[in-house]
C-alpha cells in the first residue's frame, strides 16, 4: 500500500496552566475551524517538523515556524512573557475517509508540552522554540540558600 | 530549510549512563566528622534537604550536624553550697551558658525525639524545634563578662588596684586582670582565676525561617574551661522532609527516590506541574519500593538538579526520561506487575524487519573497550545504626576470576544508601551492563501505525535477514531497549536502541544477575551502647602506633566483597525464542468492501431483486456515491447513477441483464478539484442467483421472476440447445448475454430450441417470467458447439 493514505493534522493550544485557553490553532483544515476534544481550533499555517522522546540525558526542545503575522507575534510574545504553556499535538488519520473534518478515530502520534523558551523572527517568518525552563535558572539543589531575609545575618564564629 | 541534527550514536553510552565516567577518587560523603567545632551557616550557603524515613526494612535515617545562625553566650558566676559537717560552705563557680539557633533543613521535618539529639558525643542540653519559625525564645548576643560589677584597669606601672573588692555587695564581682573577686550571698569574698574565652562578638540576627525547620539548643557547662564553641550539635533524623508519597498517597516522611525527585521538581515552582510526568514517577516509586532501593540522606552541597539526577538515578536502577516535554523516571530493568525485577521471559513490544527499515536506516555503534573491560566496582554504602553516626562500608563487586587486583571503580552511595543489598545490586547492575551490553543501534523506519504505541523504555526485537555471497542465510536477531525516539513528521521515525541481552529462554540476563545479587548481611558492631565518658584514659602516656602495626580484626571478605558467578552457558545473548507477532496497521489495510469487515452494499437479502434499493456508505458522512453495472462477460463497467449518498433501485430490466453492480464512494476532500477524495469501492453484488456450468445448467420453479447465468462455453460461431417446460400455464423464457432468445409466454413440455450464440463470450443470462398463480416451469441448457 502506498503511504498516500496517511494524513497528519497538527493542533496548537496556548493556555495558562490550570486556566484558560488563549489560542487554539490547527494547520490542516484550511480556512475553517474544527472541533477536537470540545475545543474549537481555527486555522493558522504553523509548521512543526517533529518531536523527540528520550531516556538519554539532555533538555528537549522543539521548533515551530509560521508567518510573522501580527496575530502570531502578539500571541507568542504574550506566551513568552507570561509563561503560558504550549501544547502541540499531531494526529494521523486515513485520508481516504475524508479530510474535511477531524475523524473520530484519528490517532495522536506526537505531542509536546512546554514553554516558549526562545523566539526569533525576520519580517516574514517567526520561529519559536518550545521547551521546559528547568535550566539554567533555578536548576540547583538545594534550591534555598541562606539569605538575610530567611536566616538573618548568621553568627560569625 | 531546517536541518535536524541528531546526537551521534556513540554518545549514547555516556548519555544513558553506561560509561563509568569516574575521574577521581574521593572520601565517601557518608564519612562522619564525629568530634568537630560547631559550624555556622554562611550567607549564600545552601539550606540542606533531609530526606529519609527509618523503617525496620531500610535501617534508614541520617545523622546530620546542623549549622547555627544565631548564638547566645554568657559566663555567670553561680554558687555551689556544700556541707562537710562543719556547716554550709559556698564556693563560687563560673559557668559557660550557650544557646544555639540551628537550621535543620528546608521543609517540614517531623518532630525530633530527645534521644536523637547530641551535643558533642553525648546527649546533652535542652532542645526545641519549630517549622516556619524560629525555635528559640532567647535573643542572640554575647554577655560574656557582663556580670562583673567593676573591671579594674592597671595604672601606668601595670598595678591593679583591687581595694574596691572589699566594698562589693553580696553577689557582686570585680575583675582585675587575670583575677576575679566575688562576694557570695553570705558576704564572704572569694578570689579565683579569670578564664579567657573566644566566643564570637557578633552572634547573628534573626530571619523569618520561612518554610525551614529550626532547632534551639541550650546548655550550661559546669566548668568555665569551655572557652569556645568547640563541640557540634548532631541530630539523628528518623523522619525527614514530609511529602505526599507516590506509592500510597499518604503525607509524611519518605525514603523513596521518586518522591524526592518529584519534590525537587516541584519545590520553588522549579518546574510546572504540567511538565512533570507523574505517571512515570509513580511507576518508578513502586519499582524502587518493591526492590528495596531506599534513599536516606541529606543534600547539602549545591549542584545542578539534572546533573544530580543523572548521577544518582542509575543508583536506583532508574533513568531520567523526557517524553513529550515532560520529565519523569523509568525503571532500567523489566518489572513484574508487582514491580519487582522481572526474571522471566520478556515480551518485545514489536519486531522490526526488513519491511520496516528504510534503505540505509540501520546503523550500529559498538561500545568502546574502556567501557567494557572487566573492572571491580567498589560500592560504598552506609551502615546506619540507630541514633549514631553511620559507618561507611564498601563492597567489591566483580565477576569471578576477573579484575582481582583492579582496576577499581568507586560508586559512592554512602550519602543515601543504607542497605548492603541495594549496594550489591547496583554494583552488579553496572558490572553486568559492562559485560553483556555490546552495542547500540539506530534504526530509521517508515512511518506506520506501530510507531504510535512504542515508547521510551519499550523492548523491541530487530530481526534482519543477512545473505552472504556463499548463499548462506543468517539473521541479525536481537532484543533492544528504546532509548530515544525522533519523530519527524516527514514520513520516517528514528529509534536509538541499546542492546538488551537475553538468554536462551528470552529472559533478561542483567535482570537475573541483579535479582540474584545480595550482600552478606553482617553488621559491624559500633562498639558502644552509651555515649558517656571518654574512650581513652586521660592518664595514659604511651605513644600511639607501633612499628609493625597490627591489632584489630580484619573484616570477613564476605562483608566487603561480592563475587558474581561466572555466567552460565544459557546466559549468552541469543536470539529471541518466539516468532514475531506484530499487530496490523489499519492505515495500510484496504477500505474496499471486498475485504471482510469493511462497509458493503446493503438493501437486499440473498440476491437483489426488482424493487430492492441498494445503498453504500464508505465510512464517512456526505460521501459521493456512483453506481456501476458490470458486464460479467467483458467486465466492462457502465455508470448507472451517482450523487451524494446515492442509492440504486433494482429493476426487472437490470435483473434480466445478468450483471453485477458495485458502488464507488468518495469522501469529502476540500483540497481536491471536485471536492471529493480517492474512490473506495464496495463489494461486487451479483444481480442473479448463481452461475452454472453446462451441461446440466438449468432451473425450475413457480410463480415469480428468476434469473440465472449459465456458462455455455466460448465456442463461436456455435449454438446450444435450450429445452424448456411451461406446462399448461404460460411462462416466458428470455436469454440474453452471449445469445439472444425470447420465447414469449408459452406452454408445453420439453420443447427444444436451438439458440445461436452472438459472441464468443461464455455467459448467457436466462430470465424466467412466471406471473401467474399456480404456474410451474423448468428449463435446461446444453453446451455450445
Amino acid at each position: 500500500m502506498s503511504g498516500g493514505n496517511r494524513a497528519q493534522s497538527q493542533f496548537l493550544r496556548i493556555f495558562t496552566s490550570g486556566g484558560s485557553d488563549h489560542h487554539l490553532w490547527q494547520n490542516f483544515y484550511v480556512n475553517t475551524s474544527v472541533t477536537v476534544s470540545s475545543k474549537s481550533y481555527r486555522y493558522f499555517p504553523f509548521n512543526w517538523l517533529g518531536t523527540g522522546e528520550s531516556s538519554a540525558f539532555g533538555e528537549q526542545t522543539i521548533e515551530l515556524s509560521m508567518p510573522a503575522t501580527s496575530l502570531a507575534v502578539s500571541a507568542f510574545e504574550a506566551a513568552f512573557s507570561s509563561k503560558h504553556l504550549c501544547q502541540l499535538q499531531t494526529f494521523e488519520f486515513d485520508a481516504r475517509l475524508g479530510v474535511s473534518t477531524p475523524q473520530a478515530g484519528q490517532t495522536e502520534i506526537g505531542s509536546f508540552l512546554g514553554f516558549v523558551s526562545r523566539m526569533s523572527s525576520n519580517f516574514a517568518e517567526l520561529t519559536v522554540e518550545l521547551g521546559s525552563t528547568i535550566a539554567p535558572v533555578g536548576a540547583q539543589i538545594p534550591s534555598r540558600t541562606a539569605s538575610n531575609r530567611l536566616v538573618g545575618v548568621p553568627i560569625q564564629l | 530549510m531546517t536541518l535536524r541534527v541528531a546526537d551521534p550514536l556513540f554518545l549514547l553510552s555516556a548519555q544513558t549512563g553506561l560509561s563509568a565516567g569516574e575521574l577521581r577518587a574521593d572520601a565517601a560523603v557518608g564519612n562522619p566528622d564525629v568530634e568537630r567545632p560547631q559550624e555556622a551557616l554562611k550567607t549564600g550557603e545552601p539550606i540542606p534537604i533531609i530526606f529519609c524515613r527509618r523503617t525496620t526494612a531500610n535501617k534508614g535515617g541520617v545523622l546530620v550536624q546542623p549549622k547555627m545562625t544565631e548564638g547566645s553566650f554568657a559566663n555567670p558566676i553561680l554558687e555551689n553550697t556544700t556541707n562537710s559537717g562543719s556547716g554550709n560552705q559556698i564556693k563560687p563557680n563560673q559557668r559557660i551558658r550557650i544557646k544555639y539557633l540551628l537550621v535543620l533543613g528546608e521543609g517540614n521535618i517531623a518532630q525530633m525525639q530527645a534521644r536523637d539529639l547530641f551535643y558533642g558525643n553525648d546527649r546533652r542540653g535542652t532542645f526545641n524545634q519549630a517549622y516556619d519559625a524560629r525555635a528559640g525564645t532567647w535573643n542572640p548576643g554575647n554577655a560574656i563578662d557582663d556580670h562583673f560589677t567593676t573591671v579594674v584597669t592597671p595604672d601606668g606601672n601595670g598595678v591593679y588596684d583591687t581595694s574596691g573588692a572589699s566594698s562589693l555587695s553580696n553577689g557582686q564581682s570585680l575583675r582585675a586582670g587575670s583575677r576575679v573577686f566575688y562576694k557570695d550571698s553570705d558576704g564572704t569574698l572569694h578570689e579565683f582565676d579569670y578564664e579567657e574565652n573566644s566566643f564570637p562578638a557578633f552572634c547573628g540576627t534573626s530571619g523569618t525561617y520561612s518554610e525551614l525547620t529550626t532547632l534551639s539548643f541550650e546548655y550550661e557547662h559546669t566548668d568555665n574551661k569551655a572557652s569556645k564553641a568547640d563541640k557540634t550539635v548532631s541530630a539523628f533524623v528518623r523522619e525527614g522532609l514530609q511529602v505526599t508519597r507516590l506509592v500510597d498517597s499518604v503525607s509524611g516522611a519518605s525514603d523513596n527516590y521518586a518522591d524526592l525527585v518529584k519534590y525537587l521538581f516541584e519545590s520553588n515552582n522549579r518546574l510546572s506541574s504540567d511538565l512533570i510526568d507523574t505517571a512515570s514517577l509513580t511507576i518508578a516509586a513502586k519499582f524502587v519500593n518493591a526492590n528495596g532501593f531506599y534513599f536516606n540522606g541529606a543534600i547539602t552541597d549545591s549542584q545542578n538538579l539534572l546533573d544530580w539526577l543523572q548521577k544518582t538515578s542509575v543508583h536506583f536502577l532508574l533513568r531520567v526520561s523526557n517524553s513529550g516535554g515532560k520529565f519523569g523516571l523509568l525503571p532500567r530493568l523489566p518489572y513484574n506487575t508487582d514491580f519487582t525485577i522481572k526474571t522471566t521471559q520478556i515480551t518485545p513490544e514489536f519486531t522490526f524487519t526488513e519491511e520496516h527499515i528504510v534503505p540505509g536506516g540501520f546503523e550500529a555503534e559498538y561500545i568502546s573497550l574502556e567501557d567494557r573491560e572487566p573492572v571491580c566496582f567498589q560500592v560504598q554504602w552506609r551502615q546506619q545504626p540507630e541514633a549514631d553516626f553511620g559507618l561507611v562500608r564498601t563492597v567489591q563487586v566483580r565477576y569471578t576470576n576477573e579484575a582481582a587486583s583492579g582496576p577499581f571503580v568507586d560508586i559512592d552511595m554512602s550519602g543515601y544508601c543504607t542497605s548492603e543489598d541495594h549496594a550489591v545490586k547496583v554494583g552488579t547492575f553496572r558490572l553486568a551492563q559492562r559485560k553483556f551490553i555490546t552495542h547500540h543501534l539506530r534504526l530509521t523506519v517508515r512511518e506506520r501505525n506501530y510507531n504510535n504505541f512504542l515508547v521510551i523504555g519499550d523492548l523491541v526485537r530487530v530481526r534482519l535477514r543477512r545473505e552472504t555471497s556463499e548463499g548462506d542465510v543468517e539473521f541479525h536477531d536481537k532484543v533492544y531497549e528504546i532509548n530515544r525516539i525522533d519523530r519527524s513528521f516527514g514520513g520516517v521515525v528514528r529509534y536509538d536502541l541499546t542492546h538488551f541481552p537475553i538468554d536462551t529462554q528470552g529472559r533478561s540476563i542483567i535482570a537475573r544477575e541483579v535479582a540474584d545479587a545480595s550482600g552478606a548481611g553482617n553488621i559491624i558492631n559500633v562498639g558502644r551502647s552509651t555515649f558517656d565518658g571518654d574512650e581513652n584514659s586521660s592518664t595514659d602516656t604511651s605513644t600511639i602506633g607501633t612499628a609493625t602495626g597490627g591489632g584489630g580484626t580484619i573484616p570477613p571478605l564476605a562483608d566487603t566483597s561480592f563475587d558474581i558467578s561466572t555466567p552460565a552457558v544459557t546466559d549468552i545473548d541469543t536470539s529471541f525464542p518466539d516468532g514475531e507477532n506484530n499487530p496490523d496497521d489499519p492505515l495500510e489495510e484496504p477500505l474496499d468492501g471486498s475485504v471482510s469487515g469493511n462497509p458493503v452494499v446493503t438493501g437486499y437479502t440473498g440476491t437483489p431483486t426488482a424493487g430492492d434499493t441498494l445503498s453504500y456508505a464508505p465510512g464517512c458522512t456526505g460521501a459521493f456515491i456512483e453506481w456501476f453495472k458490470i458486464n460479467i462477460n467483458t467486465g466492462v463497467r457502465t455508470s448507472i447513477g451517482s450523487g451524494i449518498g446515492a442509492t440504486l433501485a433494482v429493476t426487472s430490466a437490470l435483473q434480466q441483464e445478468g450483471v453485477q453492480v458495485v458502488g464507488v464512494g468518495r469522501c469529502p476532500d476540500p483540497s481536491s478539484p471536485d471536492g471529493y477524495g480517492a474512490p473506495i469501492e464496495s463489494d461486487t453484488v451479483d444481480v442473479f442467483d448463481e452461475i452454472q456450468d453446462c451441461p446440466g445448467g438449468g432451473d425450475s420453479g413457480g410463480q415469480g421472476t428468476f434469473t440465472k447465468v449459465i456458462n455455455v462455453g466460448t465456442a463461436y460461431p456455435a449454438s446450444f440447445t435450450f429445452t424448456y417446460t411451461a406446462y399448461t400455464i404460460k411462462d416466458r423464457f428470455i436469454i440474453s448475454g452471449a445469445a439472444s432468445l425470447d420465447t414469449g409466454f408459452v406452454s408445453g413440455s420439453n420443447v427444444n430450441v436451438t439458440v445461436n450464440k452472438t459472441s464468443a463470450d461464455p455467459y448467457i443470462t436466462v430470465t424466467v417470467q412466471a406471473p401467474s398463480q399456480g404456474t410451474a416451469w423448468a428449463y435446461s441448457v446444453g453446451c455450445a458447439s
